[in-house]
């Protein structure tokens, strides 16, 4: 057979909208040759795969924390009662704002360096990037230690409102986190382009934020 | 899932959107484990693109937060936000219409490695190679693909969202599928 | 913060009868299978109870100056879909009420205190439990449990479909299957065991972290650690697995395959196929070691 169905009309079989009196000779057509039988077969099989898919596929860990970071943003909590007016006339509002800030900023520290070490292609591309990848890694990292000097300033405010018992936790779970992130730091500035290294750095930044968040939630109800 | 286990889930997820809406985070975060997965898999597959993938991830779901109350349980929250996600996709791909096609594959190690330990599957390389096939697809014939092979939308509510002709639609699904096919050896 | 619906909030019995320096507790309310209740405050003690009944039940006693406000919601004809008390004490006196709280299995409870212990068991629904110091201890199968602690330490034992446990310095043993599950700590010890997880993050900066438990098939295992110890005890799992450690060494007893200097020299890594490898397990840490073992 020299005339085989053409692909328009594979698919518009597959898809089920031909006409009855198309749908017929085109089923037909396909008894009879082997070649057109054979593309609808593969036709069918690919969209059937495609059906198959996962209709859910696992969106990366930190993603949350990101939605979030942004959604409190998006609020503004107050200072318990019983906080001195000038705090709140200076717009010393409680954490999630800047905590939000400081997060993303973790976020895109650490996308862009992580992106960058997952398209590193060839040797000569790494050693031009590493210099890169550090100003915008120091750009990223010092806007974070900003703002998470003024969350910390911000949580002097909280410490009536805190247990002389809990601020000591408090401060010792933070110094242990601060630690592994000054060794994490000085590592990865030594070397920039290893990809682990840079995930166990940003896990030790998630864990103070986090740990920072907790801590303002301590006094809500 | 019986009935009344189907009925109980529908109820505590209406008893969620609640407290989410009346800002609850960690409420809201319960949804986001719920509906994350699928959210992420149709923008993962209309962009192509794993890191794009993940801002518009984001990005439904910061909308979804503000616009809570506006859900009425008419539809599963899920296929809210699945609606949702698409919306963003392509309100953020309309200004991006033009690409160079791409015949030769692009392997994303992430996205494959992604979706292939997204659920156990029959054939986990069929899936790979599939999903870096789509990924490889020209934006537009992707967004269609996607939208009807995989995520079941008709050719007219395909026309719809993406204000082209029902002609249109099927050309370009049929264009995508022979690339696929091309791409898979088939 | 929750609304309660409807007009007011309604104490529905008496709660407290002076006892000497003791007051007793004791609110009995319907309530629907997937009332939301919320309690927080000064309380030392609070035992959780999933029953088949419609009904709620708050029971137990407090320190004679402690006031207990809030109530169950709704009309006095229909059963209430929400609860909120809170425990309030002088702010010299330390916490020692005792409560307990009876709820239907489905429902979903909100627990805050400073230094408590908190032990629930036949919850189905939701859990969400905030403790600074004291002890959380889960049995059963809840749909969703969130537990945040800074020392407190932390046992759950059974299957909860979703579950996230954040501490500081509480020690965390997991004993059961999950099909999502989210552990961070500081320096708390981690311990999973038994049973199957599907999807797993641990993150940990000095605490310990033992994983002894099934990785389900297509699932993900992942570990971040600084300076914790890092064991995976493998079982029978069939496994696919990335170890890397910067400055730290691996030590693999379960195969004959030795793990290769890290980047620069420094640290190690191991890559290794056990079984089918149809899971995922990623074992990273800064100068922590990393153990496989059976």
């Amino acid at each position: 057979m020299t005339n085989h169905l053409t692909w328009e009309t594979l698919n518009d079989l597959v898809d089920g909208v031909l006409s009855a009196e198309a749908k017929a000779a085109a089923e037909a057509h396909a008894e009879a040759c082997a070649t057109c039988a054979t593309a609808l077969a593969e036709l069918r099989a690919t969209v059937s795969d495609a059906r198959a898919l996962p209709d859910r596929v696992s969106p990366p860990d930190e993603l949350w924390t990101d939605i979030r970071a942004t959604i409190e943003a998006s609020k503004v909590a107050h200072l318990p009662p019983g906080t001195s007016p000038g705090a709140a006339t200076r717009g010393w509002w409680v954490t999630p704002r800047q905590l939000a800030a400081a997060a993303v900023v973790l976020m895109v520290a650490t996308a862009s360096l992580t992106g960058v070490v997952m398209n590193s292609r060839s040797s000569s591309t790494m050693a031009a990037r590493p210099q890169a990848v550090t100003v915008a890694w120091q750009t990223s990292e010092k806007a974070f230690q900003e703002n998470v000097l003024q969350l910390r300033q911000q949580l002097e405010m909280l410490h009536d409102h805190l247990s002389p018992g809990t601020l000591v936790k408090v401060e010792r779970a933070l110094a242990t986190i601060d630690l592994a992130i000054a060794e994490g730091r000085e590592a990865l500035l030594r070397d920039p382009a290893n990809a682990a290294l840079s995930e166990l750095l940003a896990s030790n930044y998630r864990q103070k934020i986090e740990l920072l968040r907790r801590v303002t939630q301590l006094t809500s109800s | 899932m019986t009935d009344s286990q189907a009925a109980s889930a529908t109820d505590d997820v209406a008893a969620l959107v609640a407290l989410a809406a009346r800002g609850d985070v960690n409420a809201f975060e319960r949804l986001y484990a719920r509906s994350a997965g699928r959210v992420y898999a149709v923008c993962v597959r209309m962009t192509g693109d794993p890191q794009r993938a993940k801002e518009y991830t984001h990005d439904a779901f910061v909308r979804a937060w503000e616009r809570l109350s506006t859900f009425r349980g008419e539809a599963a929250f899920e296929t809210w936000m699945h609606r949702l996600a698409v919306n963003v996709v392509l309100t953020a791909t309309r200004g991006d219409r033009r690409r160079e096609a791409r015949l030769v594959p692009t392997p994303d190690e992430k996205m494959a490695e992604t979706a292939a330990f997204g659920r156990p599957d029959r054939d986990v390389e069929t899936r790979i190679d599939l999903e870096r096939a789509i990924a490889a697809l020209p934006a537009r014939a992707r967004e269609v693909f996607v939208l009807h092979d995989v995520e079941g939308y008709r050719h007219e509510e395909i026309a719809d969202r993406l204000e082209l002709q029902a002609s249109s639609v099927r050309a370009q699904l049929h264009r995508a599928r022979q690339l696929i096919m091309r791409m898979l050896n088939r | 913060m929750m609304r309660i619906p409807v007009l007011a909030l309604i104490l529905s019995c008496t709660t407290v009868a002076p006892l000497a320096a003791q007051q007793k507790v004791d609110v009995r309310r319907a309530v629907t299978r997937d009332v939301y209740v919320r309690l927080n405050g000064a309380f030392s003690s609070l035992k959780v109870r999933g029953w088949d009944k419609d009904s709620l039940l708050l029971t137990g006693t407090l320190p004679k100056d402690a006031r207990l406000e809030g109530g169950v919601g709704g009309t006095s004809t229909a059963p209430a879909t929400g609860a909120k008390f809170y425990v309030e004490a002088p702010a010299t006196m330390n916490a020692t009420g005792s409560l307990e709280l009876y709820v239907p299995a489905g429902a979903t409870v909100w627990a805050k205190s400073g230094s408590a212990t908190i032990d629930v068991t036949g919850i189905t629904g939701g859990l969400d439990l905030n403790v600074v110091g004291g002890a959380i201890a889960v049995n059963g199968n809840p749909r969703e449990l969130n537990i945040e602690s800074m020392d407190g330490v932390v046992g759950v034992v059974g299957a909860p479909t979703w579950m996230r446990i954040k501490t500081a310095s509480g020690n965390i043993a997991v004993n059961g299957s999950c099909t999502d599950l989210g552990i961070t700590t500081v320096s708390g010890i981690v311990t999973v065991r038994d049973g199957s997880f599907e999807r797993t993050r641990i993150e940990s900066v000095t605490g310990n972290v033992t994983f002894g438990a099934g990785v389900s098939r297509a699932g993900t295992l992942l570990i971040d650690s600084h300076s914790g110890t890092i064991e995976l005890q493998i079982g029978k799992a069939s496994l696919d697995i990335e170890a890397t450690t910067i400055t730290g060494s691996i030590t693999n007893s379960v195969t004959t395959r030795r793990p290769t200097p890290g980047r620069e020299g420094r640290g190690e890594e191991l890559t290794l196929s056990l079984g089918s490898g149809e899971a995922r397990a990623t074992l990273r840490s800064f100068k922590g070691n990393i153990k496989l073992t059976r």
